[in-house]
């Protein structure tokens, strides 16, 4: 571990991992992908701050050793090289090699003249390769040259054709940076309703225009959705991508473009159709058929001919309370699907669902033809609560020109997670993923404390009737690349006749974690009452006009009967039954729960 | 001197904490130069200097003028290039081990460095010289002459205060180091075991770098 950790490049004992982050909020933890300011005076804050959090998370994952030799380190460390440095080195290393060269030209020259051999062996250095050679397999130079070679490995396709006027250096860059981009790109393309499919073109190097990019079947339909989408665009903050990319995925979200009834987050699925034309009425509670209909139609992502989902995949999660943080640590995969072609370029995507939005979404580096690949990739979420979470980790194949492959997905319900266990486990890959709308609960969570407080429970004879507080924290809500929420909660004591019985919190805008901390409290109610009533709680989506709703939760015995009256809206679920019993058998404490939203509550009649 | 026409090819590597002045020692060394701006190294780099080297036997006399061809390689001290920099250690017969004398830190990470040059390096105890450079910032010293030499001694290594912005001492720290190679390697060569704890010609005892005493690192495995 570190000797001293207080100085400037303080040198940590044989560097195991070189970790990836991704989501730190804070812009100083995307040191690690910053590019090497060649000219910069500074020397030691920024990277001892590497070291510090890199041991700091060494120590909590318990030492967790991968097992890598020196080259394994090496290829993880130089992962965080720009290109531009790896040039540099490549250059260095050409140098070598010419000295290298004049050198053996030399030793040949010399085995002829000098008969000597231990002259020989001192002239020639084989005193010292030999010595060595004992003890490392490979030279230093060797290992580093390989290592970088790999690292820039160009791709198949002659991209000078497609990008003209650029350098080779740049079509290297081009095309390792493009693929990301590229394949999400793709991926909108394809699922727009299975429409003409528009044959996916390399993207060059240039932000292009909002309408060049529009490929849209429906030219005038796009122009709205275009312009309706300029509104919502999500302004996101922090790095989402490994390497730096966050910059062209940025480029790729603002000028995506959304059609209502198809897929808009890339390879994966959009639950919630945010579309501001359909908009749910103020009463309605229902959720529109189509919507789950489409939904499962698109359950299988990819083309004909997907990859039978086979596999693995080994990571573990940590949570930090203090710092109110997930750590979610990918490992590897083993025994992938052959994704096409006999052929796999893997990499794992992670969402903390119910957020789907690019602040939740993270990548993994792509592991070129394997199906055994090896991430060791680190990603934080911060979360200040993780109850009522779901860690989605995706397995998809990518290859340049075409659409990413679903190769499997696991859910890691964080609820039932045991976070006793730090070391990573595997996990057999699903083939399906993102919450089987089959279970009905897929648009977020709810985080509220409740209490009865009897009549006089406080003292002095107040309160003067029995009161239902009702403390809503906060909530997690379903987003999309194209729309985080502006959400507000409504609450509301049944029976309500004459709809009186409504409050609502505030507008909290643009969202996935909306942190609301509103008290309702509703008052004349007594102790008796509480088997006759049924506690609401919905969750909106503010639109422009109107709100949509995105489920809700409901707090009762689930008897269905009410005041002697077969009700429908008695029909709680079996966590919101026992929250409801524990109010009732617990007057004036709080008790605190997290559920998720159902978005099939009955109907009032 | 890009041709093949010198004797040995002998290659060292400085290495040492960022800022220490690893690069302009180098080129203080090869080129009689200092530029005071600071340009952080990109992972690795080398500078080459041809030198003739006449070695001083046991006896007294001065052996045939010996044309060395030197490979110096520059690591980069910053953490984010270790495990690239630390592949290149193996390939070095000697080590320039710099810490900055205006720069306790620097100082306190020497132990650091020759335990990474340990296990790194071609062999267990390889031939290392330690310098403490800036002496030229005298107002500005954080590391005593006194305790940077007993750190030395501790290893069996010697130690210079150097300064690349002067080049006081430069070549002096260097022509050392040349000279730990050659008789290595002579000695290598010549097949005579050396027994430990024999002080050796430039000064210091064949007790290997680290603390503890192993009594086979003390022989050379040729």
């Amino acid at each position: 571990m570190l000797e001293s950790s207080g100085g400037k490049d303080s040198l940590c004992s044989d560097p195991v991992l070189v970790f990836k982050s991704s989501g730190w909020v804070d812009e100083e933890n995307g040191l690690i992908r910053q590019k090497a300011n060649l000219n910069s005076g500074e020397t030691g804050s920024k990277t001892r701050k590497a070291t510090d959090w890199k041991s700091k998370l060494e120590s909590k994952v318990g030492n967790f050793l991968v097992g890598c030799d020196d080259e394994c380190k090496m290829e993880v460390e130089l992962g965080e090289l720009t290109d531009e440095e790896a040039a540099v080195i490549l250059d260095v290393l050409e140098r070598d090699k010419e000295l290298q060269k004049r050198e053996e030209r030399r030793l040949c020259q010399l085995e002829k003249t000098e008969c000597d051999p231990l002259r020989l062996r001192q002239l020639s250095g084989t005193w010292f390769t030999e010595e060595r050679d004992r003890r490392h397999q490979r030279g230093g130079v060797d290992i580093v040259h390989s290592s970088i070679r790999q690292k820039r490995c160009v791709k198949d396709i002659p991209l000078t054709t497609v990008f003209e006027k650029q350098t080779d250096i740049e079509c290297k860059q081009t095309a390792e940076e493009d693929d990301y981009d590229r394949d999400e790109k793709e991926e909108e393309d394809r699922e727009k309703g299975s429409q003409t499919r528009v044959p996916p073109t390399p993207r060059p190097r240039i932000r292009t225009p909002l309408q060049l990019r529009c490929q849209c079947v429906d030219s005038n339909h796009c122009k709205d959705a275009n312009e309706k989408n300029s509104e919502n665009k999500v302004s996101t903050h922090g790095d989402v991508s490994p390497l730096g990319r966050d910059v062209e995925e940025k480029a790729e979200e603002s000028i995506s473009d959304p059609t209502p009834s198809s897929l808009q987050d890339t390879d994966s699925i959009s639950i919630l159709e945010l579309d501001p034309i359909r908009i749910g009425s103020t009463s309605s509670l229902q959720y529109n058929t189509t919507w789950n209909g489409s939904v499962t139609s698109l359950m299988s992502v990819g083309e004909i001919g997907d990859a039978v989902v086979s596999g693995r995949i080994q990571f573990s999660l940590q949570y930090h309370h203090h710092k109110e943080e997930l750590v979610v640590y990918v490992y590897r995969c083993q025994d992938l699907a052959q994704a096409r072609r006999n052929r796999t370029n893997p990499y794992v995507k992670v969402y903390l669902l119910p957020d789907m939005s690019s602040q939740s979404k993270r990548k993994t580096s792509v592991k070129k033809k394997t199906v055994n690949p090896i991430y060791n990739e680190i990603f934080t979420y911060k979360v200040a609560d993780i109850r009522g979470r779901v860690l989605s980790l995706s397995v998809w194949h990518t290859e340049a020109l075409r659409a990413n492959v679903f190769l499997g997905a696991v859910e890691a319900q964080l609820n039932q997670w045991d976070w006793d266990k730090s070391q990573p486990c595997w996990h057999s890959l699903q083939p399906r993923f993102l919450m089987d709308p089959a279970m009905g609960t897929t648009t977020g969570t709810i985080l509220l404390s409740m209490k009865f407080v009897p009549p006089g429970a406080e003292g002095s004879g107040l309160p003067p009737t029995g009161e239902l507080h009702i403390w809503l924290r906060e909530a997690a809500v379903i987003s999309s690349k194209q729309r985080v929420p502006s959400t507000f909660v409504k609450s509301c004591v049944l029976p309500d006749e004459n709809r009186s019985s409504g409050q609502r919190t505030r507008v909290v805008r643009r969202s996935a974690s909306p942190v609301f901390n509103h008290t309702m409290v509703y008052d004349g109610i007594h102790a008796s009452d509480l088997t006759h009533i049924c506690v609401e709680m919905t969750v909106w989506d503010k639109h422009a006009l109107a709100a949509h709703c995105l489920g809700g939760v409901r707090f009762s015995t689930g008897a269905g009967v009410s005041y002697d009256q077969t009700v429908l809206w008695m029909d709680s679920s079996e966590e919101e039954q026992k929250v409801w019993m524990a109010v009732m058998n617990n007057h004036n404490r709080w008790v605190e729960t997290a559920l998720p939203l159902r978005t099939e509550l009955q109907p009032y009649t | 001197m890009s041709d093949g026409d010198y004797d040995y090819l002998i290659k060292f590597l400085a290495l040492g904490d960022s800022g220490v002045g690893k690069t302009s020692f180098l080129y203080q060394y090869t080129d009689g130069k200092f530029n005071s701006k600071f340009i952080t190294t990109v992972g690795i780099d080398f500078r080459e200097k041809r030198v003739v080297y006449k070695s001083s036997g046991p006896d007294g006399t001065a052996g045939r003028g010996q044309r060395i061809h030197l490979q110096l390689w520059d690591t980069a001290g910053q953490e984010r290039f270790r495990s690239l920099t630390t592949a290149f250690f193996r390939d070095a017969m000697g080590f320039l081990l710099l810490f900055d004398l205006t720069n306790e830190q620097s100082f306190l990470n020497v132990r650091n460095w020759m335990s990474q040059l340990q296990m790194h390096a071609y062999c267990e105890n390889p031939d290392i010289v330690l310098c403490g450079n800036k002496s030229d910032l005298e107002d500005q010293r954080a590391v005593s002459e006194d305790e940077a030499r007993e750190l030395a001694e501790k290893y069996g290594i010697p130690y210079f205060e150097t300064s690349a912005a002067s080049g006081d001492n430069v070549g002096k720290a260097v022509d050392v180091l040349l000279d730990l190679i050659m008789k290595r390697m002579e000695r290598c060569v010549d097949k005579s075991w050396i027994p430990d704890g024999t002080v050796r010609s430039n000064g210091h005892s064949t007790t290997d770098i680290t603390e503890s005493q192993d009594p086979e690192k003390g022989k050379c495995a040729c």
